[in-house]
């Protein structure tokens, strides 16, 4: 699946999570980016992403996203490798 | 040495006079040695102990990036660090639960107190020394391979005693890079540490008159007396601890370092939730990013139910680390049964406050989060936990003859000082939520800039309480 495609389909999953139909990701988005994305809904979020994607994340990969591009290409890997 | 002593300016200044006189190569060496004797003041013993856990670290952290042994490495370093931090904080407290435990059964404990003294600051390095192995293992930090760096780390004197709680990747590039003599740089830091002072002396030293009086002898006391004590006690512990932090940042900056923010205005939080984002943020990150968020993700599969396991397990740290005994546990679970709710409770209550307007909505979640702040911190105040059921019983029983607030160590005049002095503070902190107050002035007419200077001096000289002791997070 292609980078531009999975941020499409991501972002309906943050929209649902946050219940905003405003939030756009990008690759270069944070948590500090969007309002909603805090301590406690993060693990909701992950989660969320994770049976939409239908893919399992590990912890080291979780800890280590520092923007949605890291998430993405996790994404990315998982399901190729499917 | 306080930082709201006459000596540390002294050293601060000496420090800083051979630091911007000598070569840029030199500076690391010599802040490591400022480091060190400003450490060996507080506790000569606390160095050899510093001295050890600089070395294992340095030691694990080289170890995790190169070894093909990275967990069990990662794991030998947080065991070591949380085992000397158990040992000289916790160990005697469990100890003494457990022989109270038995006498109620006639059973003596075998098992004798440790005679430790807790080196100052052990809390916040052994916090500091755990986020950086799990950084380098998490591979978003790379080993230091300079000692002199990585002790530097450590011993930085602005942040050793009590925080904030550094990052690596915060602090460990910046002492990499070239420091240059900044004038504007150096004058800026030195408002703030003056602005800092301010808040230690005039505000938190004067309200810690009227809090100490109450709960030095709660018993004595009803309604009143118990209910404006709490709400100073809030107060004092915020311009205490948002005081000492400026003047970390100050001297920090002087020397051209940033280091983390630690407040941002946390009493107009409008959730519990809203308030740990804004009250010692460095520390709360922190429980976020090496306990919460781990475990929270690691039990994801358990659904809400493992997110409000990991808030118990962190609030239960967080409680413990601001201090030894009950009172701290439960304040700890206070704090987790309100974040819990909130958690659970998202929904129902965005649902809740679309039944008034807006600003109806946010001033009456601010009240309620900050009485929550107020009541909370009652029991991290209280010396037993009798003495805090003892201020929950009796803060509105009006039933018996009150003392006045004003014959609680504050005379009328001290009283009107303390209460402006706040709303002082209050008012200056509206003008940094929008910008920085120091650029501000600085773009000021000469005069009108020196008038303003002139001022916060005299007002640290006229209506600061001097010799009003050291700063509370020094303890934990």
């Amino acid at each position: 699946m292609e980078t531009a495609e999975i941020i499409v389909q991501l972002n309906t999953v943050f929209r649902r999570v946050f219940e905003n139909e405003n939030i756009n990701i990008t690759v270069e988005t944070t948590a500090m980016d969007v309002e909603e994305w805090d301590s406690l809904s993060h693990t909701i979020l992950m989660m969320e992403v994770e049976k939409f994607f239908n893919v399992k994340f590990k912890l080291k990969e979780m800890l280590g996203f520092k923007n949605i591009g890291d998430m993405v290409n996790t994404i990315q890997t998982k399901l190729a490798g499917a | 040495m306080a930082f709201n002593s006459f000596s540390f300016l002294l050293f601060l200044s000496a420090f800083l006079l051979i630091y911007f006189s000598i070569g840029s190569k030199l500076r690391i060496s010599w802040m490591l040695i400022a480091g060190i004797v400003f450490y060996s003041l507080f506790s000569p013993i606390g160095l050899i102990i510093l001295a050890g856990v600089i070395g294992f670290n340095f030691f694990t952290g080289i170890k995790i990036e190169t070894s093909n042994k990275k967990e069990r490495i990662l794991l030998l370093s947080i065991l070591a660090n949380i085992g000397l931090l158990f040992v000289y904080k916790y160990f005697n407290f469990f100890n003494t639960s457990v022989t109270d435990l038995l006498h109620s059964f006639g059973v003596a404990n075998p098992v004798p107190s440790l005679k430790l003294i807790a080196p100052v600051g052990i809390s916040y390095y052994t916090l500091q020394a755990i986020g950086y192995n799990v950084d380098v293992y998490n591979e978003l930090q790379e080993a230091e391979k300079k000692f002199t760096v990585f002790a530097t780390y450590f011993f930085f004197f602005p942040k050793i005693a009590q925080g904030p709680v550094e990052r690596p990747r915060n602090l460990l590039p910046q002492l990499h890079e070239k420091k240059s003599f900044d004038y504007i740089r150096v004058i800026s830091g030195l408002k703030l540490i003056a602005w800092g002072l301010f808040k230690k002396v005039v505000v938190a030293d004067r309200l810690s008159i009227l809090v100490n009086t109450v709960y030095n002898h709660p018993h004595e006391y009803t309604g009143v007396p118990l209910i404006v004590a709490g709400l100073f006690y809030a107060l004092q512990l915020y311009a205490d601890f948002s005081g000492y932090t400026d003047m970390a940042l100050g001297a920090a900056e002087m020397m051209g370092f940033k280091l983390m923010k630690n407040f941002n205005r946390p009493f107009t939080a409008t959730s519990v939730t809203d308030f740990w984002k804004r009250w010692h943020i460095s520390f709360s990150t922190w429980l976020y990013e090496y306990l919460y968020n781990p475990l929270s993700l690691s039990w994801r599969g358990l659904g809400k139910t493992g997110m409000v396991l990991a808030i118990f397990i962190t609030f239960l740290f967080s409680g413990l680390w601001h201090g030894v005994g009950w009172v701290f546990v439960l304040w700890g679970m206070i704090n987790g049964i309100a974040l819990a709710y909130e958690l659970l409770t998202v929904k129902w209550r965005k649902q809740f406050w679309k039944k008034f307007s807006p600003t109806t909505a946010k001033t009456l979640s601010l009240c309620i989060t900050f009485m929550f702040t107020i009541l909370s911190f009652t029991f991290a105040r209280s010396k037993t936990l009798a003495d805090a059921a003892y201020i929950f019983t009796h803060l509105f029983d009006f039933s018996a003859k009150s003392t006045s607030v004003l014959q609680l160590g504050l005379n009328p005049i001290n009283f009107m000082v303390a209460v402006l002095m706040i709303v002082f503070v209050e008012v200056i902190q509206r003008y940094q939520s929008k910008g920085s107050v120091r650029e501000m002035i600085s773009t000021k007419p000469m005069a009108l800039r020196w008038a303003v200077y002139c001022i916060g001096i005299l007002m640290i000289l006229n209506l600061g309480v001097f010799g009003g002791g050291s700063f509370i997070y020094l303890q934990f």
